[in-house]
């Protein structure tokens, strides 16, 4: 019985988060969700009347009544019928529209909050999940419908039981009966579906796995130079034949317990003939009526079967909407506006700064004690894992020092309103991603760009003419994802783009990670020169394995398993006997020295 | 390319990969068809005995038959459904597999460009290998139905048929103008929703979440959401404007059919040449005719959209090519060399020759240094020799014989290949270094120690049975950049070809780890033959021989020494690194 409970709560509980989810419609696109109000109205009438309509002419029939009345009727019947199709199609046209529009906005809406959201929530598997659900197997129309459709075919179904239930207070028990049959039936499918989501879609993914490799061009590569063709087949076609027993299995258990539906409904056409015909036979039920107690009958079944179609659909999304609705409901960060104005001169100092990811115990960052001014600049160095990649991450604010603080102008970084840190950090990762927005887009991110600050930063990278030779210049898209005739950029320019994302923005903090690995030597000179001059007066951090380059900037830090091992200028350092930096350049240079 | 021809490729198609989805989707329409048409005639009995009041036990008989046949055919359906959805998943995957064969047998050239994929992607999208059996057995059925219907009607009174051919008529040409319509506009909203679809990706996905954090970007995304949805609801507003129109005037003549219609028929039984029945019936055959008609003229609809889409089909089939003439006799011998003779590339539809008169050779256990800028060639270079690409003038030869008449399987084993893009496959650390060769314990430690990937390894709990990232295997591991990129010179070395290629292989290495690379790469590679691409001329060092490449052209080759006395364009990019590097030598 609690099991029972349980299973209740558990429905009325997505319940709610359907009815928030349509909430949320509502309040982004109110007409969205108006503009179903009438459309399910009609849609009801459009059931009834033809039912209504033809008892009354079987009826009149039946009774003998003149041509002339039947004319009457026939001709209301089409008319009402003409004017209450019209009328449908009409709204219909503003249902169309505003579903695509609510669509989209609420898609926005969910955008923005998922870009509010801390780097390390975005991190977390749930985000993740989500965000995968939205991507690939929800569908926002087909939920606003499913709802829309919920409440329709529920009306029709209490039209219906009305009509019933004037015939014979035996039928309701049946209608009952069958009723719940579906309801218990449903119910198990749904925990079937729980039991075998996973696996079905794990199959599902794995297979999608080698269609993705299939289709890519490095892998490609790869598998035409080594002859993989049969192996990759192989290894497929096992991942295949497991998906296609999964979901064979799956089936076969739902259409055993659907057999118990079916019956059902069989045994409820039976009854319902049977006493039908009774009393036509030897009571004194008209044609007329006798029809429409069957149409009824077989509009119970299409109705329930729809509603619970839609019904199940909107189950099937119950975690993505448990995960809505958490998304919506999570208040957007305070927004202090004290300070708009940025400082010229600032300090960044990391005291005694410690990080380990969350729900781990190893220190990626062990006690760092840094501090950088404006119009410094800082190399880090250290081999592959010793912490500079997370070191950035956390001056981003991407994450928060398990101890220690980041001050900056002896402000906690993690007290600064968003928006003005934003201004102020300026970085290119190292894996950075290009939209295939114009050129423009790319470089100013924003919705507007000033045209010589835009060209300003293409020139000192050493891009103006390839951008001014472009079919549209500056709002030519940079690939053809989107648009036919963008134009591809190679590796190299875009890097260089990625830079001038920097220059435009002329942020006072500047981070560049391994920015010039795609450059040839003479490129990658050239643009640390640029880079060195336009960061005189800002704060720098450069990462980067080529040690060469870190003799432009005033301090270098060495960094090994967390801990900065060296600190000092570039001449400080190699004089250190045996120092972890002399030894590197010594690498590094040792091959020019023939 | 004639609807006819376009209609033969389609039928091929589905024998070739889902003939038996003939038998599954016959029994799917035939039941259905059979359930309709039990609901439509079996009544009109059931009625004409109540009104007439005959026989009680008639009527329970007629009763009884009527369910039972619905029972029977309800068993059926259930019956036959795990198998018809097995037919339809098994189709599912065949068609990805038949166009994934087709894919991997493309010219690399041609693969590699985002216009085939494209097509590709519509191909797989829309020819799907189901589209003649739906279509025959869609107006199969729709044709038995119909005659059946036909001859109802026309048992009752011709000229009902007549009447009822006009609503045909007139239902016809609504739906047609209709498709025209949806025709003409999808293309936008299709393009439309490819936006829509590529700005939730972007701004969503994760790995564009710390650009989005650490710029203003609320700006950029809500300006192209707001572009989006502005086009959306004109297309929106002009498509169904123009869809009301069409439905309203068809609307209207149906209203005036059906008085025509309707009142003739209660003409009919008010007069007694009609049963009640039998009007019960006809009132459901005019839904039944309509359906079937509609049916009917949308199988033809939707096969003549599929038609238009056969000629990307056909072209991707195109590009699947047959494998040139080879000589099954070749075998590779212990020395080999290399030679390019006037190798000129362009790509295909293009003008700019991206390698022009490449003569180069390497001799057996050479250690050939490519450097050059960006865009010079390089990597077209190896792409060539991988036999990726043809020559478009010119050849490759490898001790003197063609390499495009190596066959396939001997030359796949000559070379291997570390590209800059190089791809872990999700399959465990073993599937990742031996492929498709045989399994050696004894050889993979080998190769994972020259690859300096011992100490990776030793941290796994399962070794090297330890699945690589957690697509497959919930406890799959994570390699980073550079354990990745060891990872696949463990592959290489584990391949041992007589030819190796790295392309930039340091690129995600630390000094310390790139020095252990350099110091051991003569040692690993032994005498077999190598191509190292590299833009830190320190690579040179190694390197028996140095290619420059700059636009396409070998401008120098030579050896280190040879190269920095002609003093041109290898001996400015080596005094350049020097300068940065050993003029600040302080020990």
């Amino acid at each position: 019985m609690s099991k029972l409970m349980g299973k209740f709560k558990d429905n009325i509980f997505s319940l709610k988060n359907a009815c928030f989810f349509i909430k949320q419609a509502y309040y982004l696109n109110p007409a969205g969700v108006l503009v179903k109000i009438p459309e399910v109205i009609l849609q009801v009438v459009l059931k009834f009347l033809p039912i209504f309509l033809m008892k009354e002419i079987l009826n009149g029939i039946q009774l003998h009544m003149g041509i002339k009345k039947a004319m009457m009727w026939i001709t209301l019947y089409s008319l009402l019928l003409l004017v209450c199709q019209g009328l449908a199609s009409w709204i219909h046209i503003f249902s169309v529209r505003q579903i695509s529009k609510t669509n989209r906005v609420m898609r926005m809406d969910l955008t923005d909050r998922i870009n509010k959201l801390s780097y390390q929530d975005v991190e977390k598997p749930e985000t993740r999940t989500f965000i995968k659900m939205l991507e690939d197997n929800i569908s926002i129309p087909d939920l606003l419908n499913s709802a829309s459709n919920i409440v329709m075919e529920t009306l029709v179904l209490f039209g219906v039981i009305g009509i019933i239930c004037t015939l014979q207070p035996l039928i309701i028990f049946l209608t009952v009966s069958v009723l719940i049959v579906r309801a218990v039936v449903n119910n198990f499918s749904r925990r079937l579906w729980d039991k075998w989501r996973m696996p079905v879609n794990d199959k599902m993914r794995k297979v999608s796995y080698f269609l993705d490799i299939l289709r890519d061009s490095s892998f490609g590569k790869e598998i035409r130079i080594n002859g993989l063709q049969r192996w990759i087949s192989r290894k497929m076609e096992g991942a295949e034949k497991e998906y296609i027993d999964t979901m064979s299995d799956y089936n076969k258990q739902i259409q055993a317990r659907n057999a118990f539906v079916e019956l059902a409904l069989i045994l409820q056409e039976l009854v319902v003939y049977l006493l039908l015909t009774y009393r036509v036979f030897f009571g004194n039920l008209l044609v007329g009526d006798y029809s429409m107690y069957i149409t009824s009958i077989s509009t119970f079944s299409s109705s329930l079967g729809s509603m619970i179609d839609s019904f199940s659909g909107i189950l099937k999304a119950g975690d993505f909407l448990t995960l809505y609705r958490k998304m919506s409901e999570r208040g957007d960060p305070e927004q202090s506006a004290e300070e708009t104005e940025i400082p010229p001169d600032l300090v960044i100092r990391f005291d005694h700064v410690s990080f380990s990811y969350p729900n781990t115990s190893r220190l990626i960052l062990d006690d760092i004690c840094l501090e950088l001014k404006s119009g410094q600049s800082l190399s880090i160095i250290g081999v592959n894992g010793a912490g500079k990649t997370t070191l950035i991450k956390l001056l981003c604010r991407f994450y928060t020092p398990t101890s220690g603080i980041i001050y900056l102008n002896d402000k906690d970084i993690s007290t600064i309103p968003s928006d003005l840190y934003k201004k102020i950090l300026g970085v290119v990762f190292q894996d950075y991603k290009l939209f295939g927005f114009s050129v423009a887009d790319n470089i100013s991110m924003s919705s507007t760009y000033d045209t010589n600050c835009l060209y300003d930063s293409l020139t000192k990278c050493g891009l103006k003419e390839k951008v001014d030779a472009l079919p549209k210049k500056e709002n030519t898209a940079m690939s053809k994802v989107i648009d036919n005739n963008g134009v591809e950029f190679s590796g190299g320019e875009s890097q260089r783009i990625e830079l001038c994302k920097v220059l435009y923005k002329n942020p006072s903090i500047v981070i560049l990670d391994e920015p010039t690995a795609s450059l040839d030597p003479f490129k990658e000179y050239e643009l640390y020169k640029m880079m060195y001059e336009y960061t005189k007066d800002k704060c720098s951090i450069f990462i980067s394995h080529r040690l060469a380059s870190t003799q432009f900037t005033d301090n270098i830090a060495v960094i090994t398993d967390g801990k900065i091992v060296e600190y000092g200028t570039f001449d400080e350092l190699l004089k250190i006997n045996n120092g972890v930096f002399k030894k590197l350049f010594d690498l590094q240079s040792s091959y020019y020295k023939r | 390319m004639e609807k006819l021809k376009k209609m033969k490729l389609l039928f091929q198609l589905t024998k070739k990969v889902c003939p038996y989805l003939y038998f599954s989707t016959f029994v799917t329409s035939f039941l259905s068809i059979a359930q309709a048409l039990t609901y439509v005639f079996l009544p009109k009995y059931i009625l004409d005995a109540l009104v007439n009041h005959e026989d009680w036990n008639l009527v329970l008989l007629l009763v009884g038959v009527f369910i039972g046949i619905i029972a029977v055919i309800k068993l059926i359906d259930l019956l036959t459904k795990p198998w018809r959805n097995a037919c339809i998943n098994r189709s599912n995957i065949d068609i990805v597999n038949y166009y994934m064969g087709l894919a991997a047998h493309a010219l690399y050239a041609t693969f590699e460009t985002s216009d085939y994929r494209d097509k590709l992607d519509t191909a797989l999208g829309e020819i799907r290998g189901g589209e003649t059996v739906n279509f025959c057995v869609q107006i199969c059925s729709a044709i038995v139905s119909l005659s059946i219907y036909a001859v109802f009607i026309a048992s009752i009174n011709p000229f009902l048929l007549i009447i009822m051919l006009i609503i045909i008529v007139s239902n016809t040409i609504a739906k047609m103008r209709l498709e025209r319509l949806k025709n003409k506009v999808i293309p936008n909203f299709r393009r439309n929703d490819r936006f829509f679809n590529y700005i939730n990706r972007t701004f969503s996905s994760f790995e564009n979440a710390k650009e989005m954090r650490v710029n203003h970007i609320e700006m950029l995304v809500r300006k192209k959401y707001d572009e989006n949805i502005k086009e959306r609801w004109g297309l929106d507003t002009y498509y169904t404007k123009k869809q009301l129109r069409i439905e309203l005037v068809q609307n209207f003549a149906s209203a005036m059919a059906n008085v025509l219609l309707y009142g003739y028929t209660a003409y009919l039984v008010l007069v007694g040449s009609m049963s009640i029945g039998s009007f019960s019936a006809f009132i459901a055959s005019t839904y039944g005719v309509s359906n079937a008609v509609s049916s009917m003229i949308s199988a033809w609809l939707d096969m003549d959209l599929k038609l238009k889409f056969v000629p990307i089909y056909s072209e991707i089939m195109a590009l699947a090519q047959e494998a040139e003439t080879v000589l099954t006799s070749w075998k590779a011998e212990s020395q080999l060399e290399i030679k390019f003779e006037n190798v000129s590339f362009k790509y295909p539809n293009t003008e700019k020759a991206v390698l022009e008169n490449i003569n180069l050779t390497l001799p057996q256990g050479c250690k050939l240094a490519i450097v050059g800028e960006n865009g010079a060639g390089k990597t077209t270079f190896i792409k060539l020799l991988c036999r990726l690409y043809h020559p478009t003038s010119g050849r490759i030869t490898v001790n003197g014989v063609d390499i495009k008449k190596i066959p396939t399987e001997v030359y796949t084993k000559l070379i291997s290949v570390v590209f800059q893009d190089y791809k872990v496959f999700s399959f465990n650390v073993i599937d990742n270094i031996v492929l498709d060769s045989e399994f050696s314990e004894e050889k993979i430690n080998e190769v994972i120690e020259k690859a300096d990937l011992t100490q990776k390894i030793e941290t796994l709990e399962n070794g090297i049975n330890t699945f690589v990232n957690k697509e497959f295997e919930s406890n799959g591991v994570e390699f980073s950049g550079g354990e990745a990129q060891k990872l696949v010179l463990a592959r290489a070395y584990y391949k041992n070809s007589p030819i190796v290629v790295l392309d930039e292989p340091t690129a995600a290495l630390d000094p310390i780890a790139e020095q252990y690379l350099y110091e051991h790469f003569r040692s690993i590679i032994g005498n077999h033959s190598a191509i190292f691409i590299s833009h830190r001329l320190a690579s040179t060092s190694f390197c028996d021989k140095i290619a420059v490449f700059s636009h396409g052209k070998i401008v120098e080759v030579g050896t280190h020494q040879e190269l920095l006395n002609i003093g041109g364009v290898y001996a400015s990019m080596w005094n350049l690194q020097v300068e940065l590097y050993a003029g600040k030598d302080r020990g």
